[in-house]
């Protein structure tokens, strides 16, 4: 039931929308008049080999449809800004709902968005926040309250009945003003008696009195009027006597009286009260938010919101950096001691005098001065910036500097040792620094925020607050656990609240957006998403696939393009494109459930699947001569290993996850070689000694995935630096010659001969502010990039803008007579790259396809010269099966031009392909990784090695 | 009466005046140190170039920030800010093309500033040059190969990369507010010659590194006596000022009238495009358009640390270099600046009447982040 699931147009025609979206005869790109019905309400795969075209039925075709309907549904008005949206080179589409995608693109610039902004747990955190933390003082570490009239009805009525008490509000002279008119102001509000060193007194007597006698008799007793007569000055601490009474819980006219003069009390007291009890110590009330003598903000909302200047940390605005110096730039290399220079500006002969003084008097007060910066306590640390009677600090060092800036030379100093550092007073969490006093169960909303997302999620999962909170906290909690759990499950618990968005990698990007979506809980719509699985650890995989699956479950149609055969697994349904890349490609190849495979067909992805197709294994390992010892190697959890890595041959490193693989390579080989050839700045990791053939080796490069360029204006043909000679071909043409055009005019990346209006982009970016951006074609050039100037030279009939839009297979047809441009991106085809444009920008490249344009820019003739040592970190990640066998294809033409390959990879279709295999383990983690396992072929290693789980594998795979 | 005194007085002041600028202590105190507009005092060699211009490709929309964030955390426009902080003249050249070009406070296109101590990484350029045409044999050779008089004030271990790179261990006093300094007799002094023989040191030489204007300005004797017959100024002409096509005619500040000696470790007056093309000199790692202007290998020596050398790992050869990452630029005491970023293949022009309260060099690697 798999090719004839490819509904004929009529059969299409019958379809109920309602249940399928429907897309008839779409032409979209490389797209052959394709036809697919997609059930609703599914979690739909789309696969297929880079450049097949499946984003272009996914991106291009499905979700500008939903887009663009989104357009139309908008006021003419609002369209006329965006109403040059074009409906896809389709017949139709039906059913389409509102689309949502969510690419691997980091959309915001803004440094104020932060993960928790973005996941809105921020703004949650911000309620729960102001409505339950609690404030406690820095400095007694006690909890502020503010006393109502109620809490303090309530502590007089805990007191045992018939207490005699007293009710007084503290009188406060304001400046310039005489007791004696303070006394006279409150006879005239009524007031008769006040208390002076918890004596009652008459106001007239104190008034009237010139020589008051002194009493010995303790309070409270009240005196008879023109008994103990004070004079008064206005020094004493008076109190206004508001009420006395006994307590009488029960009777409600006495609670109703008490709370009557309690208010008094405050109202004349601006917000104090005191209670005085017999043979107590007076009970003291304040109806202000303070305490330890600070006054406190009472949390709300804003308080917690960095985006308004009422929440804003005061020194750095809520920016959470400010220009300081830079600790990073301070001490670059962290394990080195002070000794060692780890100070870099006192390094120099003449700054060295700040150095000594620590280095000669560190004994004194104990300070090691020949352990590395990063192994000091936080103390230590600390001190070397503060320093202490013995020596200056690096605080005072950069004073000292600040003040002779009238010399160039300090001026210089200061800029180099200058950056953005995070903000002292908020830590980076752009809140101001009072915030940080309230608390839920001792924790500051700063420390939840700067906390990775998983213990946040432990932290509000065992969080026990009384009944009250509890009560109020109920909603908000439920949602704040709910996001936090479906960011832990899209593998996102290692990141924190805090971290700026601007900083996140695509696919992380996507997969908070994803977890975003799903707190959204929006129903009926359709989520388009690009490879969510990249960059996510196997483990993860399987959490990611839940997450899709509740996605759809809520009532959502989840359709995504992706080649991870877990993912492929867990689908509804798969739909192929293929059969192979660009021309060879945009047609639907199979359609159906992972069940359903079986049959020949001509899907690469089906026949990998079902195990129909496998990469072969070599018949031949290639022996080797020539090699390069690395002894002794101690990073991390290394454990002080020798090893040998073979050149001139395929050698794979392997070992499970935290078994010091990527320490070896990408710590001490990359860095020791790179160091040689200075290619490589970073010093390496702990080793002794590097020995063999070193010297065979004239370079080192480091592939990875990263795309090639991250602008738009890098692309395959001027990686390779077949562009220059193209452009210097029209430079030399006729007409090229009579204008007078230089090879620069021939570049969209500088003035001249490009379209000025798009800058050589081909298109203008609007920005959407609720949805992706929307590119639109250059309307002066229409998407040509250059001048019409610059396209009325034409060699053999094209111009520079045909030549950019031809496929690699083309143009190696088309400038097969010249032999210097053939040459430069033969390589590109050899790769598996034909069906790639010239011009097309890399950033629109996959990864894996921008893996291989850097490898043909090392293939082909007199590309690279000598013997360069590749080294490949984990590369076929996010790869069709199809396309790691050309990738291998790749790599195996590298060594047979003579260089060397070094791959870090778990990926067994690769482990068994290698000439040499070098294997760590036997688990992860700094006590059971960091072994050699075991070294030598594929072959050697089914035979001997004992406890590798690479090993067990590889046994199944040579079968 | 009043007339006499009134007269008495003029008497005073006008041989007061005459006192004073007729020394170098005097004419500090009616000028004060430095001023942009001082070329004008002192007598100078004109440069010419009657050859072909080169102009840098002019982008028909200027490309700059908005807004810049100033030491005080406020969001400022950034115009504004440069304004206010004396500048006038900010170029910023990526590409080859002049994507920022903008003049404040009545300066133009066309205003010639000084130089200031940006002319010591000029000189450093010539003394590469010179060692090219083998006028020089090497920057070991021990300065007083062509300074014979220092010999008696023991300068026979001082190389000329010990004063390229500023640890010469030279007794010079760089303070730019004291009348009786070596910089304010450099700067006004009328015998260049006579002030450099008179020098001493106070420490032994490739040990510690310290900014002083005496060690270019030996170097300038030192050109002058390679060159033998032409005037450094004339070097400068046929070696820079020609070939790499400059717009506009400048002049080298001498010490005095007849027969003077170039100010080497200060200004040189030019307009801010021609000082960016020294910086594109150096960008194109000596290579002008085809034509090597000095080696590569000096281009690499004066922007790169070497750590086996001796000295400040932010100083080579008379260029400054503000990071770790490979960028370098000339400086002046008045904030003028070429800076150079090869990585982004950018060129910042900043001068100014006065420095500002600013941190230019962290700007300039903030701009260069940003494009």
């Amino acid at each position: 039931m798999n090719t004839d699931l490819i509904r004929s147009d009529s059969h299409l025609d019958n379809l109920d929308p309602k249940e399928y979206i429907i897309i008839k005869r779409a032409r979209v790109n490389n797209l052959k008049n394709l036809s697919v019905a997609i059930p609703r309400n599914k979690l739909v795969v789309i696969t297929g080999l880079s450049g097949s075209g499946k984003s272009s039925l996914a991106f291009d075709t499905l979700f500008a449809e939903g887009q663009r309907m989104y357009v139309e549904s908008l006021s003419s008005y609002a369209r006329q800004f965006l109403g040059r949206m074009e409906k896809p080179d389709v017949d139709y589409i039906k059913g389409v709902s509102p689309a949502i995608a969510i690419e691997q693109k980091v959309n915001t610039r803004n440094p104020r968005s932060t993960v928790g902004t973005s996941t809105e747990i921020y703004d949650y955190l911000k309620l729960l926040f102001a409505r339950i933390g609690k404030t406690y003082s820095p400095v007694s570490g006690k909890e502020v309250k503010r006393d109502t009239v109620t809490d303090v009805v309530n502590a007089i009525n805990k007191l045992p009945a018939g207490t005699r008490i007293m009710i007084a509000a503290p009188v406060t002279l304001a400046k310039g003003k005489k007791i004696q008119d303070e006394l006279n102001l409150l006879l005239s509000k009524g007031f008769a008696r006040v208390l002076l060193n918890e004596e009652t007194f008459f106001i007239e007597d104190l008034l009237s009195s010139p020589s008051p006698r002194p009493t010995d008799t303790p309070l409270p007793r009240e005196r008879g009027r023109g008994e103990g007569k004070k004079k008064i000055s206005d020094k004493d601490k008076i109190e206004i006597l508001i009420d006395r009474a006994s307590v009488n819980a029960e009777d409600e006219d006495t609670v109703f009286r008490i709370s009557d003069s309690v208010q008094t009390a405050f109202y004349e007291g601006h917000d104090e009260c005191l209670v005085h009890v017999e043979g107590q110590k007076p009970m003291y009330f304040s109806d202000r938010f303070e305490l330890d003598g600070i006054q406190f903000t009472e949390p709300s909302v804003n308080f917690f919101s960095f985006n308004n200047p009422f929440g804003a940390c005061r020194t750095c605005e809520g920016f959470g950096k400010v220009l300081g110096i830079d600790e990073d730039l301070v001490i670059p290399d962290k394990s080195l001691s002070v000794y060692e220079g780890a100070i870099a500006p006192w390094r120099s002969e003449a700054m060295s005098e700040w150095v000594k003084p620590l280095l000669k008097n560190g004994i004194k007060f104990n300070f090691p001065i020949h352990r590395p910066y990063n192994e000091l306590s936080q103390k230590e640390q600390q001190l070397l910036w503060d320093g202490n009677p013995y020596f200056e600090g690096i605080h005072a060092f950069f004073k000292y500097l600040e003040s002779k800036t009238y010399k160039i030379q300090y001026r210089v100093m200061l800029s180099r040792y200058r950056g953005r550092t995070t903000c002292p007073d908020c830590r980076g969490t752009k809140l101001r620094k009072d915030a940080q006093y309230v608390k839920i169960a001792d924790t500051s909303i700063t420390d939840l925020v700067l906390m990775p997302i998983e213990d946040v999620l432990t932290f509000f999962s065992g969080l026990k607050l009384p009944d009250y909170d509890k009560k109020i906290s109920e909603r908000i909690l439920t949602e704040i656990k709910s996001r936090l759990e479906y960011m832990v499950k899209v593998g996102l618990g290692y990141l924190t609240l805090n971290r700026v968005t601007a900083t996140l990698s695509g696919g992380e990007y996507q997969r908070i957006k994803l977890a975003t979506s799903l707190g959204s809980a929006l129903v009926g719509s359709m989520y388009i998403m690009d490879e969510p699985s990249i960059g996510l650890h196997p483990k993860d995989t399987a959490r990611m696939v839940e997450v899709l699956k509740s996605l759809r479950d809520l009532g959502n149609t989840v359709i995504v393009v992706e080649h991870e055969e877990e993912i492929m697994r867990a689908a509804d349904e798969i739909i192929d494109i293929g059969p192979n890349a660009g021309a060879h490609g945009g047609e639907l190849i199979f359609q159906g459930s992972i069940k359903q495979l079986n049959g020949k067909t001509n899907s690469h992805t089906v026949n990998y699947l079902s195990g129909r197709d496998t990469i072969q294994v070599p018949s031949k390992r290639r022996k080797w001569k020539d090699h390069i010892t690395i002894k002794g190697a101690r990073e991390n959890n290394l454990k002080n290993l020798t090893v040998k890595f073979p050149l001139g041959t395929l050698t794979v490193v392997t070992g499970v996850s935290g078994s010091g693989k990527s320490t070896l390579i990408k710590k001490i080989l990359y860095p020791a070689i790179g160091r040689l050839s200075g290619s490589v700045g970073e010093a390496p990791g702990k080793f002794d000694s590097m020995d063999g053939d070193v010297s065979r080796i004239t370079q080192v490069e480091f592939v990875d995935q990263n795309p090639i360029g991250k602008s738009s204006r890098s692309n395959p043909v001027s990686y390779v630096k077949a562009y220059d000679i193209i452009r210097q071909l029209y430079a030399d043409q006729p007409l090229a010659k009579q204008r007078g055009y230089k090879p620069s005019n021939f570049s969209f990346n500088v003035e001249g001969g490009r379209c000025e209006t798009c800058e050589g982009e081909g298109e203008i970016k609007v920005e959407m502010q609720f949805m992706a951006d929307i590119y639109l074609e250059c309307e002066s050039c229409h998407g040509k990039r250059f001048k019409q100037e610059t396209l009325e030279v034409e060699y053999n009939g094209k111009n520079i803008a045909d030549v950019l839009d031809m496929t690699i297979e083309d143009a190696l047809d088309f400038f097969r007579d010249k032999k210097p441009v053939y040459d430069k991106i033969l390589p590109l085809n050899d790769v598996g790259l034909g069906y790639v444009k010239l011009g097309q920008s890399s950033n629109s490249l996959s990864g894996g396809e921008a893996q291989r344009v850097k490898l043909a820019s090392f293939l082909g003739k007199n590309a690279a010269e000598g013997n360069i040592l590749f080294i490949f970190d984990e590369p076929t990640t996010g790869l069709h099966f199809h396309d790691i066998s050309k990738l291998l294809k790749a790599m195996n033409a590298l060594v047979d031009q003579g260089h060397s390959v070094i791959v870090i990879e778990h990926n067994l279709e690769i482990i068994k392909c290698a000439d040499w295999i070098i294997d760590l383990g036997p688990e992860g983690g700094e006590k059971k990784g960091g072994n050699l396992l075991f070294e030598g072929t594929p072959e050697d290693m089914v035979k001997k090695a004992k406890g590798s789980y690479t090993a067990e594998f590889l046994k199944e795979k040579l079968g | 009466m009043k007339i006499t005194s009134f007269a008495k007085l003029a008497v005073v002041l006008s041989v007061l005046i005459l006192f004073i600028t007729s020394c170098q202590v005097g004419r500090f105190v009616f000028r004060n140190f430095a001023n942009i507009t001082d070329y004008r005092i002192f007598p100078s060699r004109p440069l010419h170039n009657d050859s072909v211009k080169f102009t840098f490709q002019q982008a028909s929309q200027a490309r700059f920030p908005k807004t810049i964030t100033d030491k005080t955390q406020h969001t400022v426009n950034f115009e504004r800010y440069l304004e206010d902080n004396k500048s006038v003249a900010f170029l910023i050249i990526k590409n080859d093309t002049i994507l920022y070009e903008k003049y404040f406070d009545h300066y133009e296109q066309e205003s010639i500033v000084a130089s200031f101590s940006m002319a010591k990484s000029v000189t450093s350029i010539l003394i590469g040059c010179a060692i090219d045409d083998g006028f020089i044999k090497s920057v070991d050779e021990p300065v007083t190969n062509y300074v014979p008089e220092l010999k008696k004030n023991g300068f026979e271990k001082v190389t000329l990369k010990h004063l390229l790179q500023m640890t010469s261990g030279l007794d010079f006093n760089e303070s730019y507010v004291n009348p009786f300094g070596d910089a304010a007799t450099f700067y006004y002094g009328r015998n260049l010659r006579k002030s450099i023989t008179k020098m001493k040191l106070k420490s032994e030489p490739g040990k510690n590194f310290e900014y002083v204007s005496g060690s270019p300005q030996i170097l300038g004797l030192v050109l002058e006596r390679a060159l033998k017959t032409k005037t450094v100024t004339a070097y400068l002409q046929e070696k820079i000022w020609k070939p790499l096509g400059m717009e506009y005619d400048a002049s080298w500040s001498l010490d005095r009238k007849k027969n003077g000696l170039e100010k080497t470790f200060c200004c040189i007056n030019a307009r801010a495009r021609d000082f960016a093309k020294i910086g594109r000199l150096y960008l194109n790692k000596g290579n002008w358009n085809g034509k090597q202007i000095v080696s590569e290998k000096w281009v690499e020596e004066s922007t790169r640390v070497n750590p086996a050398d001796p000295g400040a790992n932010f100083y080579r050869y008379q260029w400054w270099l503000p990071s770790a990452t490979g960028d370098y630029m000339a400086e002046g005491i008045l904030g003028q600046f070429v800076y150079v970023n090869p990585a982004k293949n950018m060129i910042i022009v900043r001068l100014g009447k006065k420095y500002g309260d600013a941190d230019w060099p962290n700007i300039f690697m903030n701009l260069a982040k940003a494009y």
